[in-house]
């Protein structure tokens, strides 16, 4: 019998230490089971060193995916494999070579392809042609790829999104590939969690906000799954690892309220008694009271709203314009609804005042929230917040190496410096809105301490877990595949 | 159809992800650019909307006069 073609795929580290199961990996896994690939999959974040297992793996293909701040980690991981394994195909894939495909192929020889925006189409399509399942097709043609001809890096047209249909078609992400029971333990979402086995799901992508600061990897076009392929997802993440709480991924849930309603609806008579949490913020003008009381029947017991900025001028400038007194408005709302409510604020961004700063902070400041978090604007590359800093000089020396691109809570290292807004203010802004936010205010202050309480509680259980899988390599229990349904 | 971008965008990629196969991003020019200048009649469609999604105005497009007949 012919062996099978081998792929790995891996999540590197991503040094901000927050860490959630990559979902994009898992569906193109499932894509490359149904193919009848053997794949493996690995995340850095987890397994800690994974060189040695991937090698040991010998795989034809190494599918990595990174965000910015994971690039270095991606790249010294896949010089560890190229050592011992040369014949490897390195491919990267996501956030980050989507927005720089050509800039990271040049400034990093390890990698020998990038697929730019959504992969489901592509990476399989590659991956037969780099094993030779079909030698029909010349390799450069894959859409979307970037390459390098005479040793300078091409970049083809790129892919189409999926649509709604395709998105169905895309099989739900095989777990069984990851250690689970780690993965619930050492998984991070936020301040506030109920449930003790979260699992994130996906049921829209895109976004058609315009967004300075995002580097909109999943296109402009909202595209949606059908609300039974999404409920079938939920109850055999029950039925197989029994979860107790769903973590929504999309970029914007509430971006078409009567697919919200409908599948809120279809969760409530699924009747599972788990717990809904929003990833990512909602919103703050695309709710109602309507809406909320569907979300609290439905498990929902945070409401995390996206402001970004307290300060209309920095609303114009992040061309987010949100309508600030109806965001206002909904934060008062979901809190006399019983919801806890966060929103978080970016400061700094390039072409803001000390004066939007303190307009900002004081807005915010004024909510009714539970958590805030105030960031300094990380200007991601292929943003045109990155393009405006890079244009203008405002990038600071930590600019230039992309390690240093993720969200720094309470230590301020800012990446961008402008002539309104040096790095001190920035520093002296955020301490400011956190003493106001969090210590004077004692109930705030509690939740701090419980918080740190579980971060240590929960680092000091995955110390225990690794001493006892290098004590016993058989103890981490993993589902293995037959409840599988691609 | 001729298809062009004017000074002044944001690479905000909306042209992009309407038609890959028109527009691409030129990383180190911080701009949008015309991958096909002349697309066929057939990617009007995605043009159009691209132009209509573009928030600052910056694609232009023009098209093709059809000679007059002679009966």
């Amino acid at each position: 019998m012919e062996a099978k073609s081998r792929v790995a795929l891996v999540q590197p580290r991503i040094p901000d230490g927050n860490y959630l199961p990559n979902l994009g990996i898992m569906y193109l896994a499932g894509l490359l089971l149904r193919r009848g690939y053997d794949v493996k999959v690995f995340d850095e974040n987890i397994d800690g060193q994974v060189a040695p297992s991937v090698i040991a793996f010998n795989p034809q293909v190494l599918g990595i995916t990174c965000v910015t701040a994971a690039l270095g980690s991606a790249c010294r991981l896949a010089e560890q494999v190229k050592t011992r394994l040369p014949a490897v195909n390195v491919v990267v894939g996501g956030p980050h070579i989507s927005a720089v495909p050509a800039e990271t192929l040049d400034q990093n020889a390890v990698i020998d392809f990038g697929l730019v925006g959504e992969a489901e189409l592509t990476f399989p399509m590659l991956c037969d042609r780099l094993t030779g399942r079909d030698d029909s097709e010349e390799i450069p043609n894959v859409p979307g790829l970037v390459h390098r001809v005479e040793g300078k890096a091409k970049l083809n047209a790129a892919p189409r999104f999926l649509s709604d249909d395709e998105l169905d078609d895309v099989p739900y992400p095989p777990w069984h590939l990851l250690p689970m029971e780690r993965i619930f333990k050492q998984a991070t979402h936020g301040l506030f969690t109920r449930g003790k086995r979260i699992m994130p799901v996906m049921t829209t992508r895109g976004c058609p906000n315009y967004c300075t600061f995002c580097s909109r990897v999943m296109g402009f076009n909202f595209r949606r799954r059908s609300i039974d392929n999404v409920i079938g997802e939920i109850q055999w993440l029950y039925d197989t690892y029994s979860i107790d709480e769903i973590y929504f991924e999309d970029d914007t849930f509430t971006q078409d309220p009567e697919r919200a309603h409908a599948l809120l609806d279809a969760i409530i008579t699924l009747n599972l008694g788990i717990h809904v949490k929003f990833a990512n913020g909602l919103r703050a003008d695309k709710v109602d009271e309507a809406l909320l009381q569907k979300m609290k029947s439905a498990g929902v017991y945070w409401v995390g709203f996206g402001i970004e900025s307290g300060s209309p001028h920095t609303q114009e400038l992040m061309m987010k314009r949100l309508d600030l007194d109806l965001a206002a408005e909904n934060v008062r709302l979901a809190k006399s609804m019983g919801f806890k409510v966060g929103s978080n604020c970016i400061i700094g961004y390039p072409g803001e005042s000390r004066a939007d700063v303190k307009e900002s902070l004081n807005y915010f400041l004024r909510l009714p929230l539970d958590s805030f978090a105030v960031v300094p604007c990380v200007p991601f590359p292929g943003t045109t917040a990155w393009m405006e800093c890079d244009k203008n000089g405002w990038l600071t020396e930590r600019a230039s190496d992309y390690d240093n691109f993720w969200f720094e809570i309470f230590k301020v290292n800012p990446l961008i410096e402008t002539p309104q807004l040096s790095a001190g203010d920035l520093m002296r802004g955020i301490r400011e809105a956190y003493i106001r936010f969090y210590f004077l205010n004692p109930k705030r202050s509690a939740l701090v301490a419980r918080m740190m309480l579980k971060k240590t509680w929960n680092r000091w259980s995955s110390v225990k877990w690794l001493r006892a899988l290098r004590a016993n390599s058989s103890v981490i229990p993993r589902v293995e595949g037959p409840d599988y349904a691609c | 159809m001729h298809v062009k971008i004017i000074e002044g965008c944001i690479v905000c990629r909306q042209c992009e992800c309407q038609a890959p196969d028109v527009f691409v991003i030129e990383e180190k020019a911080h701009s949008a650019r015309v991958h096909q200048p002349h697309p066929n009649g057939d990617r009007e469609a995605d043009v159009i909307q691209a132009i209509k999604g573009c928030p600052v105005h910056v694609i232009k497009l023009k098209r093709d006069r059809v000679p007059a007949t002679v009966d």
